[in-house]
């Protein structure tokens, strides 16, 4: 492992060890970014979860028509939902960075928006004192998420006034909106389908991913073809929104969006990405384009197990290889290990090492449950503990998921959790001086 | 008041209902959950001769092999020829010339067996050299002596129960999945005249009137009976089966467990399955789940010939309860196979039958017993059975071309043949469905090569009360994405076709994602962590599902 000796090391690609490459070029260090893959962000929502949407529940129990989206208990800012999560659990990263942490999650978040925004990708703005944007999801529920990518939020909501659309492409059963459709019509009252029959043509058609029909819209013709389309469908329909399946153009969606509400007088609004994202591949373009302009020294190898990065390198290291997908957690014979130091890893209760499969799950699939929150420990420094308690190192730090206590989707968490921990694990890094 | 009732939808139950219907009885098939979820659904999924048995209980092997001879005649479509290989190692005491001396003995032993071939089709038996042997499978660990082949056939048994029932429907019998029998209802004088059944998604109890009554309930049979005052007697033995990702072996492969019990590995539709144990089992048949054990046992098994198993990716399991005849004192693997139709007059309660023992490739033989017997029961004389020779639908001959149907409606080629596998002489009749909606043509589930057409025929005619039924239907969730890909396509299309509310769509997208875990969480290991994790983050953060179940949710 050859890097120059004073630059930070980051071990992984993902949204945790990007931004604290990212955090780190910006106090002027050297930065090198060793990663086996790019990472699954890629395969996201292309939304940035930041706590979990409690009242989310009773707005779909309650629906929602006029007078209105926004009730009281709708106007909870973002930053009391994370300080609950901090309170509830002792072992959350939120928690863990304690309060001064905590407040540094609006400049993380604009930090990295900001740089995304350079890249060509516009988010929608983190306002920690607001309740978050309104999003649709694949299950047709309005949630709230701390920030979003502009093509995704539903934006500020009039009473009483919604007219939505839902945008289905009847050629493609990937692009299925029923689900959308009904989900919708229990929250507003008035709901309606736009079917669209010609669009995309073809007779291979029925066989697109929503990734291959949104790089369609790149192009001015197609684009041309599909405005018209919709256009023709939403005819006299008179409707404020638009959510429509995420296939709003790869590199051009500010065009996609732009012309597709000029010519319907509506604003369309993309669900989350879900099985092959467009919106988590062009947050994934993004952080490529970033690191590149950045001037990250980026290393497409694996770091072996057990490398001995501590004595090979004599920088800072931030570790940010995440869990299963990342490889940064692995099976050895019968053990989890964290796969480069092998580190103990923590579940938030309890130390897990050995335990078969089944007493670190239990029998309801997405309910919280010990594997899913499997991580190393680390204290408010970001500094990973060993089993005796004690930071192994002072220039060893952890971003993202390989920290463990919490569960980056059953909480709603994960890149709020990966952008605040890789700020201020990269900050911390650049700011490590050799004695 | 029907003639018959038959309680069970395995394979015996909808075999004898099937019969039964064809026969001119009115009939009315109960089932507690779905078509194949005991035994049947969780077997070997072969239909075998039984080659086990031929120093033990040759009838059984008989019976096996020329049942399974009909099974092929009437259900085409359903079957794959399985060749196996097994073969000796070193190490026997005795050094090589006892190595060989085995390897002959199994050669003599599988030359028997070849004798009853002919009565399913099969190839005769052959000895191979190491070397043969290892061209064919690489994975062979390299000191093996030698091999001998073994030809046998496998069936979708899940379709083989949906099919009978079907062929049942057609003839007339009403069927009712989802309905659990509570008990057996007598009238003063002892005599067996009905059910009392709860439909279990409506809550409804329903008094059901019949002249006779057969329980095919398999390993639910005691309990049931005892319910009701009866005996069952019966040795219920769990079974349990390792699914791989991908089908690593062409050929089936014959090992000995820790414990010297048989076990083998055979090629199962796009993948690979690792079988099985063979346990006493005194649980609820309904709560069964798989332990770390018994996979470590499974793999340990199968390394034993196959060296690099471990490197597979086990992506599920999955596990039922064998309704073995009773016998005390004999090790589980030694009890016999055979069946017993059991007339509960010597009880008291004349007009109930009960089905015990047997296998899978006999249901036919069982079934037709069985009917005789009800004819019996009803005063009639026995009318002939045709169960062997009228095809099960979709076994109507010719079997449609695969390339042909994907050029002539554009849709996929493989797909298109494991369309005409699971629907056989039907696959048209699905494909047309492609006509009116186009975008059916597509894949829905890309790991078991599922259409679009074919899920919504499947919800449309087979019979489908949830979502999860298309597990049984069509192999939804039952590849390596565990229904990454394919649970919510599914769900919107079973929404839209029963016109389900948001609430009740996204329950029974819950439920179909918790049975799919049930029987992956045992096995969770290597790349499936990542898999996992992969699916957590998409049905929780994107396809907006909720950690916590909402009401709704079973």
């Amino acid at each position: 492992m050859s890097l120059p000796k004073q630059d930070v090391l980051v071990v992984g690609g993902g949204v945790a060890g990007v931004t604290a490459a990212l955090a780190a070029v910006d106090r002027a260090r050297g930065v090198t970014l060793v990663r086996r893959a790019p990472g699954a962000t890629a395969l996201s929502s292309g939304a940035i979860d930041v706590a979990p949407d409690v009242y989310g529940e009773r707005r779909r129990a309650r629906g929602i028509s006029s007078p209105g989206l926004t009730t009281e208990h709708d106007s909870t800012p973002v930053s009391a939902l994370v300080e609950e999560l901090a309170l509830q659990r002792p072992w959350h990263p939120y928690a863990l960075v304690g309060a001064d942490g905590r407040w540094l999650l609006e400049e993380a978040i604009r930090f990295f928006t900001g740089k995304m925004r350079v890249a060509g990708l516009d988010f929608a703005s983190f306002y920690p004192r607001g309740p978050g944007h309104l999003v649709v999801d694949g299950g047709g529920s309005l949630r709230r998420v701390g920030d979003a990518q502009l093509s995704q939020v539903m934006g500020e909501v009039e009473a009483g006034s919604l007219r939505v659309g839902v945008l289905r492409l009847k050629a493609n059963l990937s692009c299925d909106m029923d689900l959308v459709l009904g989900g919708l019509r229990a929250l507003i009252e008035e709901v309606e389908p736009i079917d669209v029959t010609d669009w995309p043509v073809g007779s291979n058609s029925p066989f697109l991913k929503p990734t291959e029909i949104g790089k369609r819209l790149d192009n001015t013709n197609e684009r041309s073809r599909f405005v018209g389309s919709v256009s023709k469908a939403a005819r006299g329909r008179s409707l404020t929104h638009l959510v429509m399946p995420p296939i709003a153009g790869l590199a051009r969606v500010g065009d996609v969006i732009g012309t597709l509400a000029e010519e319907i007088q509506a604003k369309p609004v993309e669900i989350l990405g879900g099985e092959a994202s467009l919106p988590g591949l062009r947050f994934h373009q993004s952080m490529e384009r970033a690191l590149e302009t950045a001037g990250v020294k980026v290393r497409d190898e694996e770091v072996k197990a057990g490398a001995s990065l501590l004595e090979e390198h004599d920088g800072p290291i931030v570790l940010a290889t995440g869990r299963f997908i990342g490889g940064g957690i692995r099976r050895s014979g019968d053990v989890l290990r964290e796969h480069v130091f092998g580190l103990p890893l923590h579940d938030g209760f309890r130390r897990v090492s050995g335990e078969p499969v089944e007493v670190l799950t239990k029998s309801s699939c997405l309910s919280p449950q010990s594997l899913f929150s499997l991580g190393c420990r680390v204290d408010t420094d970001l500094c990973p503990l060993d089993l005796g308690g004690s930071p192994v190192s002072d220039r060893l730090f952890c971003a993202g998921s390989i920290i463990g206590g919490y569960d980056p989707h059953a909480d709603h968490c994960g890149m709020g959790v990966a952008i605040l921990t890789g700020f201020i694990a990269g900050r911390r890094a650049a700011d490590w001086e050799a004695p | 008041m029907v003639d018959l009732i038959v309680i069970g939808g395995g394979v015996n139950g909808t075999g004898i209902a099937r019969d039964a219907a064809m026969r001119g009885l009115s009939v009315m098939l109960l089932e507690r959950e779905d078509y194949g979820v005991g035994a049947s659904g969780n077997s070997s999924w072969m239909v075998h001769g039984g080659v086990r048995y031929l120093l033990s209980d040759p009838g059984v092997t008989r019976d096996s092999c020329l049942d399974s001879g009909y099974i092929q005649k009437v259900a085409p479509h359903l079957i794959f020829r399985i060749p196996f290989l097994m073969p000796t190692l070193r190490g026997l005491p005795g050094g090589r010339l006892a190595d060989l001396a085995y390897t002959y003995g199994a050669e003599s032993f599988l030359g028997v067996y070849d004798r009853y071939q002919p009565l399913k089709n099969g190839k005769q038996s052959t000895r191979l050299s190491a070397a043969q042997a290892r061209r064919l499978d690489p994975g062979l660990r390299p000191d093996i002596v030698a091999a001998v082949t073994l030809d046998e056939y496998g069936i979708d048994a899940y379709r083989l129960c949906v099919i009978n029932a079907l062929s049942a429907s057609e003839h007339g019998a009403v069927l009712r999945s989802w309905t659990e029998v509570q008990s057996i209802t007598r009238d003063q004088k002892g005599r067996v005249n009905g059910v009392l059944a709860l439909d279990r998604l409506t809550g409804k109890v329903e008094k059901i009137e019949g002249k006779m009554v057969m329980n095919a309930s398999g390993a639910w049979s005691p309990r049931l009976a005892r319910q009701s005052g009866l005996t069952v007697e019966m040795r219920p033995g769990k079974g349990v089966h390792l699914v791989l990702d991908r089908k690593v072996s062409n050929y089936g492969v014959i090992t000995k467990a820790v414990d010297g019990r048989e076990m083998f590995m055979i090629p199962l539709e796009s993948a690979s399955v690792i079988g099985t144990t063979d346990d006493d089992f005194y649980g609820d048949p309904g709560e069964l789940s798989v332990t770390h054990d018994e996979v470590a046992y499974l793999l340990e098994g199968v390394e034993h010939v196959i060296p690099g198993i471990r490197k597979a990716r086990v992506v599920r399991t999955y596990a039922g309860v064998r309704p073995t005849l009773y016998e005390y004192g004999r090790n589980e693997s030694a009890l016999s196979r055979d069946h017993v139709v059991v007339d509960h007059a010597k009880e008291g309660a004349p007009g109930l039958l009960s089905m015990v023992g047997g296998k899978l490739a006999a249901y036919r033989m069982m079934s037709e017993e069985a009917v005789d017997l009800v004819e019996d029961g009803l005063g009639r004389i026995r009318t002939p059975c045709r169960t062997h020779v009228e095809p099960l639908p979709g076994g109507a001959q010719p079997l449609p071309d695969p390339l042909s149907l994907a050029a002539q409606f554009e849709t996929p080629p493989w797909e298109t043949e494991r369309l005409v596998h699971r629907q056989g002489s039907r696959a048209r009749d699905v494909l047309a469905l492609t006509r009116e909606e186009p975008a059916l043509r597509a894949p829905v589930c890309q790991c078991e090569g599922l259409l679009g057409a074919e899920l919504v025929w499947c919800i449309r005619h087979e019979h489908v009360r949830r979502l999860s039924d298309l597990i049984r239907r069509c192999r939804l969730g039952q590849g390596p994405c565990g229904g990454a890909r394919c649970a919510k396509v599914a769900a919107g299309l079973f929404a839209r076709e029963k016109g389900l509310d948001p609430d009740a769509a996204r329950a029974e997208l819950r439920s179909l994602l918790d049975e799919l875990w049930r029987w992956r969480r045992p096995a969770v290991d290597g790349h499936q962590f990542a898999q996992e994790e992969l699916n957590r983050g998409y049905f929780l953060a994107s396809a907006g599902l909720d950690s916590r179940p909402t009401r709704g949710n079973t």
